[in-house]
């Protein structure tokens, strides 16, 4: 065997084996430390800002927008939606733990019995199909709205995502959504951590590009380029079209994998959902 | 070199050898290349590389000046926009050509406009 | 050499196109003979494989959409080089796909 090539196939089984064997707590301490050595000025929590964080100008038109909080209706709605009961009398206060009221940190977790990542939009629609009512659809309108009034009664509350350790399905699931994350995809060929890790802070046109760390921390988000709020599912097709790859159905299993690892990356930093974004 | 000559041949035939082409190119090539350039459903350049004469660019990718010094050979500056992953695997540029994001003659004339800066 | 130069000058000047074999990227309406039905058929197939890895590219689909509008109106050039294109796309997506269910190793954060 040519030399070289023993050289070249140690090398990518280092690689190999390191990607293998890291654990989530690895991973979340890796990124952590990457980003607070890249924004050494920027204190842990305000990376749940996303690029307000660190890009002044635009930070003062966003506190600006947050005089009056262009989510603010989707919060009221919302709220409305939740304590309407269901055709049976029940409601989705019955579905979850403490009435629904603050959980949201506990989402996505891995469902042991359905052997698959839950997030709070999908345990929304499981909510209402275990009350024999339609699913609604996932990525905009009265789903945004009930989990925006669940994201505004979980403010504050620490994102505390698990990954059993007994549980070889949880870090399965957990590893394809790291795997989707730094799978460059798409006919433009970016991995989510080609801008959202090599070239976090830098400029794309105009837009700052923000940080994985605390992306997962503010859904559902009013966004001033959609005109309405929507759920981290909407961002991420968002992201996969504008890498001209065809955005996955919504609630997927790749994309419930990607929420899991993004909110896993994110542990330790306080809810601050729903927001406003440009 | 038999080798070479027959690939050299074939790349003349489909019209992927950079080289031979003529590296004078009118102004309307230029004018049609930079469109090409800045079209954000074309080259997009702008969102990764401040060029001169593009409004809202970004800073992703280096600003692109002094091209000719940069890469003296326009064959390097067309197989960099064609695949710049041949020369570093770990880049974020698309590949342009590999990917059929512009077609060849686009990328002819994108690689007029940028010898131009 | 000679003979196989000689094949290869005289397609250049003889046979426009003929080298093209070599490469599966047609011109509009060269196709090998095939006909839009096959070209048509061979695009679906290869974007059926892109879906099955779960990486389709956004403009594919489109790509195809288009080529069959184009034949129905009779323009045939088009449709053909509109069908090529989604197909060779469909097949990029999957050697994407392919290349990355190892390379994103690679790129992981690490120590």
């Amino acid at each position: 065997m040519n030399n070289k090539i023993l050289l070249l196939s140690v090398i990518i089984g280092l690689f190999v084996g390191a990607g293998a064997t890291a654990g989530p707590e690895e991973d979340r301490t890796v990124m952590l430390e990457y980003y607070t050595g890249r924004f050494p000025d920027v204190p842990l929590q305000e990376f749940a800002n996303g690029l307000y964080a660190f890009d002044e100008i635009a930070r003062e038109q966003w506190i600006e927008m947050e005089d009056f909080p262009p989510y603010e209706i989707a919060i009221e709605d919302g709220q409305a939606l939740f304590e309407s009961p269901f055709a049976n009398g029940k409601s989705y206060a019955d579905c979850f733990d403490n009435g629904g009221i603050g959980i949201r940190q506990q989402y996505p977790h891995f469902d042991a019995d359905l052997g698959e990542v839950v997030t709070l939009e999908l345990a929304i629609n499981q909510c209402r199909a275990a009350n024999d009512e339609e699913s609604l659809p996932y990525l905009i309108g009265d789903l945004a709205a009930i989990s925006a009034y669940m994201s505004y009664t979980s403010r504050g509350n620490t994102i505390n995502v698990k990954v059993p350790q007994d549980n070889p399905s949880a870090l399965a699931a957990y590893e394809s959504g790291k795997q989707y994350y730094y799978t460059r995809r798409g006919q433009l060929n970016f991995a989510c951590m080609s801008c959202h890790v090599q070239s976090a802070g830098l400029m794309l046109r105009a837009d700052r590009l923000s940080t994985t760390l605390g992306h997962a921390t503010h859904w559902p988000v009013y966004r001033a380029k959609w005109g309405e709020i929507g759920t981290l599912q909407k961002r991420i097709s968002e992201c996969n079209s504008q890498v001209f790859a065809k955005p996955l159905q919504p609630q997927s299993i790749e994309y419930r994998n990607l929420e899991y690892f993004l909110t896993y990356m994110s542990n330790g930093l306080e809810l601050n959902g729903p927001a406003s974004r440009r | 070199m038999r080798r070479i000559l027959i690939i050299s041949l074939l790349a003349s035939l489909i019209g992927v050898q950079p080289g031979l082409a003529d590296d004078d190119p009118s102004p309307d090539a230029t004018t049609r290349g930079q469109a090409i350039a800045f079209d954000r459903n074309k080259g997009n350049c702008l969102a990764c590389h401040a060029i001169e004469g593009g409004e809202l660019a970004g800073n992703y990718g280096p600003p692109l000046l002094l091209m000719k010094v940069r890469f003296p050979e326009r064959v390097d500056l067309r197989a960099q926009i064609w695949d710049a992953a041949v020369n570093d695997p770990a880049t974020r540029m698309p590949p342009y050509g590999r990917h059929r994001i512009l077609t060849e003659e686009e990328i002819d004339l994108v690689v007029d406009f940028i010898r131009t800066l | 050499m000679n003979k196989l130069s000689t094949f290869l000058v005289a397609c250049a000047f003889l046979l426009p196109g003929c080298g093209q074999e070599t490469v599966s990227s047609g011109s509009p309406g060269h196709a090998g003979g095939s006909s839009f039905a096959d070209i048509y058929a061979a695009a679906e197939q290869a974007l059926a494989v892109a879906e099955a890895k779960r990486n389709v590219w956004s403009k594919t689909e489109g790509l195809l959409r288009d080529a069959k509008v184009a034949n129905a109106d009779g323009r045939i050039d088009e449709a053909i080089a509109l069908a090529t294109e989604a197909k060779l796309q469909a097949e990029l997506a999957s050697i994407q796909a392919d290349t990355e269910a190892e390379t994103w190793r690679t790129r992981v954060l690490s120590n």
